[in-house]
């Protein structure tokens, strides 16, 4: 018996040990680079860019709203050399200064490269403190940096930058009162002396602008402008024509010349310029050694760029450019442009930088689109993995599948005919075959012709990507190339903090009938919600395609399947806590159904019970939940429910006496965890995991000494969520189980409302030795694959880490309980292996967020992680076990068939010989 | 007044103007100061796979999750400018080469003190020295290696140990045998195996497959004819 004891513990530690392996070793091949993955690298939408065709090394140089600068080949559009600045106010470009592009052209442009002297390029980022920084536009590298820390740091964050004659000035206004302009030397921070303090009772927020070195203000009709470099302080004041209906917007390149009401007018008395032209967009340049000023404007689908000498206000034939714009691009504006300098050049080299409403930066030249850059994709606010359609046999084939299950009931009696309908669909794809053969079969639809076809893994699928700007893509997942886009103008996503939503209505099982995607948006001018239906294969508009709604959308929910187009509805609450049900035929569905809410500011939650009586639906709010605190200081910081899509397979767990703990699954579980400061521990983290349907607190933990940043992830019977402790200065995260107990109180359906008593909590926290930006589970088909959890860091990795690392059932004390549930003996510091980073050195800049989602296979998962950078890949927590080994070894195998049925053969042979030999004897 | 606007300037002493930036000057009134160090270059760990574009620019140097981030010049060197006191861990992150990270301390009296990172006992201090000296630990090993073909491995294979194995068990065993009646019996026993002539592999197969059935019904008819042998040799 004892003997048999220690043989089981053998066996079982044999197993940890292997189990251990497993475990850490999950990694890729090296043969496997790209193979299941890719990566776009983005910039962000353009803010600042300069177009140098003549520099000795041709560029694009880029400052955008993400806060990176980046250096664009001119040709290509490919990404030269990049830089991620700081995130949040400390990295926004205030100003980005090209050498030999300054507005007077006097500057330092002569001064030699990588000396103290002179500069290539030069940013001013943030504003307290303000950060300036030299860079070296050829490698990328930075050649020096100063800062400044303001005195009044409010006052600075409107503060204004220029640079003139090798000098940097800092304009400072206090409005309505005065300026202060510093000036320092642009590569060493050194001041010129003294601040200048000039009085200027006339300047207001939200008026004022800096052109070149003049300081403007709009005031009704006239435009007040101050020189900032002059002698004098002479305040100059323009008169228009009309009060200015849009923005006044500076013109870089031209100093004191602003654009108001799609004019051109200087306040630059030495300036002058062609008042007759009217464009949205214009951009300065030189042509044939002479200035010029072009601008482009979209009319009807055609952009047309036209140019004109600054100098005596004729256009400039050569330069006259019209070509299709594709409205999927957005509005365009000129931002700059160049020609190769050349005695009598035909305009045939110059090159047309656009930054579009969409966030594209798109190049023209000749006529044509050069290249596009998709900058939305540094904004992917929602993903969907969308199943491709059957190829057209196959599609008959379930057709008839589907006619059989309909009427199985009938079966017997109807048998002759489904056998008739099974010879005539297999005629017909024979039939579809032999003309495919000889080449006179139907022509394939589109999305066949594109590849765009099923596979038998269900691993090629349609990645569709909604970005913050509220252009759409639909993505190959295998290949990365852009099928479709789309481009909704005018949608934001909603308040408090919450984006717009990508919601699958219908799947793409429903064949004939197509897949449908609804995107979830707020209408910019109004508030009110806005749907828009559309097809996510082909990327074209379905049902009708926008829908504004004539309400604000508060919360939102799906319904089951509804008969008979296989729609899933969407339930939205409104403002007003009225409920709608889109389409309306689904309506009856949403009887029974229930809602919650959580808002950020006030820190309440609250549920609603929803009503069909009299073909009409109705809300009762039945509960809510304060989580303010006693002095209203809490505040929710991340709210987190689970998968929709998720199915668990193992109910419980096997203990090491053999007994099995059953997992608490309760899908109406969402952890909140909400902040607060607090006097004697700086900052406490309190999270609550509240059943939403009957709105009962299953369990609260505090943790203090704890802040921000807080990532959740939230699946099955467990949580994870990660923390920065301040105490000890490292990120933790901490890991909740939830079980029932030993007994499961009703295995077949979950009710919320005849729960369970509190389940039984294993809770343990871990360090992290990085900083974590995501957290995400892995989820596949059926649920029977191990869960992983993908941790996406800081500096852009994603760690695969199981889930026997994170468990909080780990023993802390070696006990044979343990080893026997086969948990690996708690160690306080996560191991982060680089065999388990998914993405190796690919790394995701800015990483903020990774959706997975089920592939066909049930070992695979797919993976899209977002950031600045996009990346997909598929992972198989458990080894790819329902798939041949990728280095399977074929050849042995026929070798051993071969050499296996050969010898058996010969020995065949041999033994009749021996067998005859021996009868003579 | 104004030149107390003046004083704001972070790495610009008032009474002179000759400041090298980089310098540890501390402006007691923006309380900011400068990380500074050196960055060594990790070429001859990239080996051939280095990238053709210069190793700088894939080094960003970044302070609590890239809030606060330095750059690389040229020759390596870095700063970081406008940093407020407090303790920072520097990481320096480079796709393809470790560099172990840093804790920086400035208290507010602009001391620098660097030390290792230890985030399992945070109270241990191994000081390293300041200006920082980051250098290029290893390589990142991100990938497993495949299998190589080893005679060895195909030899110990399970399809070939069941080759092999049967062979050897078949050819050797019976000269083992020195007893000679043993061996007399072992010959009687295979004789009559092999005198009905060898079934067809697929039919091996089938019965292989559905079981051992007929195996069953061939065994009284094989004994028959042991006996039958058996005494026939008797005779």
């Amino acid at each position: 018996m004892a003997d048999a004891h220690f043989l089981a513990g053998a066996l079982t530690s044999a197993m940890l040990v292997l189990l251990s392996t497993t475990v850490v070793v999950n990694g890729l091949y090296e043969d496997q680079i790209k193979k299941f993955d890719w990566r776009s690298m983005h910039v962000g939408a353009a803010k600042h860019i300069h177009v140098d065709l003549n520099h000795f090394q041709p560029r694009l140089l880029l400052g955008t709203h993400e806060q990176v600068v980046a250096s664009i080949c001119p040709k290509t559009g490919e990404i030269g050399w990049r830089q991620v600045l700081e995130q949040k106010a400390r990295g926004d470009i205030k100003l980005l200064q090209v050498s030999g592009f300054a507005d007077d052209s006097s500057d330092t442009a002569a001064a030699p490269v990588g000396t103290h002297l002179g500069f290539d390029m030069l940013t001013v980022q943030g504003h307290a403190p303000a950060l300036v920084r030299g860079w070296n536009t050829n490698t990328g590298t930075i050649e020096w940096e100063w800062s400044v820390m303001p005195l009044n740091t409010e006052r600075a964050q409107d503060a204004h930058w220029f640079y003139s004659n090798s000098l940097l000035y800092h304009v400072v206004p206090t409005w309505r009162s005065h300026l202060e302009v510093t000036a320092y030397f642009g590569t060493s921070g050194h001041t010129t002396g003294s601040t200048s303090k000039i009085m200027a009772a006339w300047i207001k927020p939200e008026s004022c602008l800096l052109s070149g070195t003049f300081f403007v203000c709009v005031d009704g009709k006239q435009l007040i402008s101050l020189d900032l470099v002059a002698k004098s302080t002479q305040v100059i004041a323009t008169t228009l024509d009309t009060e200015p209906t849009s923005k006044v917007q500076a013109l870089a390149g031209l100093n004191g010349v602003l654009v108001v009401n799609r004019k051109l007018v200087s306040v630059n008395k030495a300036q002058t310029v062609c008042d007759t032209l009217q464009s949205s967009s214009y951009a300065v340049g030189t042509f044939n050694y002479r200035k010029i000023v072009a601008y482009g404007d979209l009319a009807e689908g055609v952009l047309k760029i036209k140019a004109a000498y600054l100098d005596n206000c004729a256009p400039v034939p050569e330069l006259d450019q019209s070509l299709t714009f594709n409205a999927d691009y957005g509005t365009p504006s000129l931002r700059s442009f160049d020609c190769k300098l050349k005695r009598n050049g035909d305009g045939k080299s110059c090159l047309f930088v656009f930054s579009t409403s969409a966030e594209s930066i798109v190049a023209v030249q000749q006529n044509r689109v050069r290249w596009v850059r998709e900058e939305a994709l540094a904004n992917v606010v929602d993903s969907q993995f969308i199943d491709l359609p059957l190829a057209d046999s196959e599609g008959t084939l379930e057709n008839e599948m589907k006619g059989k299950s309909v009427d199985a009931t009938g079966f017997e009696t109807d048998i002759a005919s489904a056998f008739l309908r099974r010879i005539t669909t297999q005629a017909i794809q024979i039939k579809s075959l032999f003309l495919h053969v000889i080449g006179l079969g139907p022509p394939p639809t589109d999305t066949q012709r594109a590849g765009l076809v099923r596979d038998s893994f269900g691993l090629h699928k349609m990645l569709v990507l909604l970005t913050r700007s509220g252009k759409i893509f639909g993505i190959d997942n295998i290949i990365g190339k852009h099928h479709w886009q789309l481009y909704l103008p005018n949608v934001v996503g909603f308040g408090n903090d919450e984006n717009m939503r990508l919601i699958v209505q219908r799947t793409s099982k429903h064949f004939p009938l197509q897949p449908l995607c609804t995107i979830v948006a707020k209408d910019l001018s109004t508030g009110n919600g806005v749907l828009y239906r559309f097809n996510p294969i082909t990327g074209r508009a379905a049902e009708g395609g926008l829908l504004q709604l004539d309400y604000q959308i508060k919360q939102l929910s799906l319904l089951p399947e509804a008969e008979p187009d296989f729609v899933k509805g969407i339930l939205l609450l409104d403002a007003t806590n009225k409920v709608h049900v889109h389409p309306k035929h689904a309506t009856q569905l949403a009887d029974g159904m229930y809602l919650y809410t959580a808002d950020v500011k006030t820190s309440e939650l609250a549920g609603y019970f929803v009503k069909y009586a009299g073909e009409k639906l109705s809300t009762t709010p039945i509960w809510t939940v304060h989580l303010c605190g006693h002095n209203n200081e809490q505040k929710i910081v991340a709210v987190a429910g689970k998968s929709s899509i998720e199915h668990v397979h193992s109910q419980g767990r096997v203990l090491g006496d053999r007994s099995v703990l059953y997992k608490y699954i309760n899908p109406n579980l969402v952890a909140v965890i909400t902040q607060a400061p607090d006097a004697l521990h700086k900052s406490i983290l309190n999270l609550y995991l509240i059943d939403v349907v009957s709105g009962s607190i299953v369990f609260t933990m505090t943790h203090r000494k704890v802040r921000p940043p807080v990532h959740i992830v939230h699946s099955e019977n467990w949580l994870a969520y990660s923390y920065y402790n301040d105490k000890v200065r490292r990120t933790e995260i901490t890991t909740i189980e939830l079980y029932e107990g030993k007994t499961q109180a009703n295995s077949s359906v979950w009710s919320s409302l005849k729960a369970p008593m509190m389940p039984l909590v294993e809770r343990q926290s871990y360090i992290i030795p990085t900083v974590v930006e995501a957290l995400r589970e892995t989820i596949t088909e059926r649920g029977i694959t191990n869960k992983h959890v993908l941790i996406g860091t800081a500096n852009g990795a994603i760690i695969e880490m199981p889930w026997a690392l994170l468990d909080p059932r780990r023993p802390i004390a070696s006990t044979t309980q343990g080893r026997e549930e086969g948990a690996i003996p708690y160690i306080p510091e996560l191991p982060l292996p680089t065999e388990n980073f998914i993405n190796y050195n690919q790394t995701i800049a800015r990483l903020r967020n990774i959706y997975t989602a089920p592939s066909g296979l049930e070992s695979t998962c797919l993976v899209v992680a977002t950031g600045l950078d996009l990346f997909v890949t598929r992972v198989a927590p458990s080894k790819t076990f329902d798939l041949l080994k990728e280095d399977f070894d074929y050849i042995l195998i026929s070798i051993v068939l071969v050499a296996l049925t050969s010898g058996s053969l010969i020995v065949r042979h041999l033994a009749s010989r021996k067998l005859l030999k021996q009868a003579w004897k | 007044m104004f030149l107390k606007l003046l004083s704001f300037v972070t790495l610009i002493a008032l009474s002179t103007c000759e400041v090298v930036i980089g310098q540890d000057e501390i402006d007691e009134v923006s309380g900011l100061y400068t990380i500074e160090g050196k960055v060594y270059p990790p070429e001859q760990l990239l080996g051939a796979a280095a990238p053709s574009g210069k190793w700088q620019v894939d080094v960003t140097l970044s302070i609590n999750d890239g809030e606060i981030k330095g750059f690389l010049r040229e020759d390596g060197n870095f700063v970081i400018s406008g940093v407020p006191s407090g303790s920072y861990v520097l990481e320096v992150n480079h796709p393809d080469i470790f560099y172990e990270p840093v804790r920086v301390e400035i208290n507010p009296k602009g001391k620098f003190r660097a030390r290792k990172v230890n985030f399992v006992q945070p109270a241990q201090i191994i000081q390293v020295p300041y200006p920082l000296k980051m250098k290029p630990l290893m390589r990142l090993k991100y990938f497993q290696a495949r299998e190589q073909w080893k005679i060895t491995d195909f030899l110990f294979s399970p399809m070939v140990l069941m080759m092999v194995l049967p062979l050897l068990l078949m050819l050797v065993l019976p000269k083992m045998i020195n007893d000679p009646e043993t061996k007399k019996e072992i010959e009687n026993m295979q004789f009559p195996k092999m005198t009905n002539d060898m079934p067809e592999i697929s039919e091996m197969l089938t019965s292989f497959l559905s079981g051992k059935q007929p195996e069953k019904e061939k065994k009284p008819v094989m004994a028959n004819k042991q006996t039958k042998k058996r005494s026939q040799q008797q005779q």
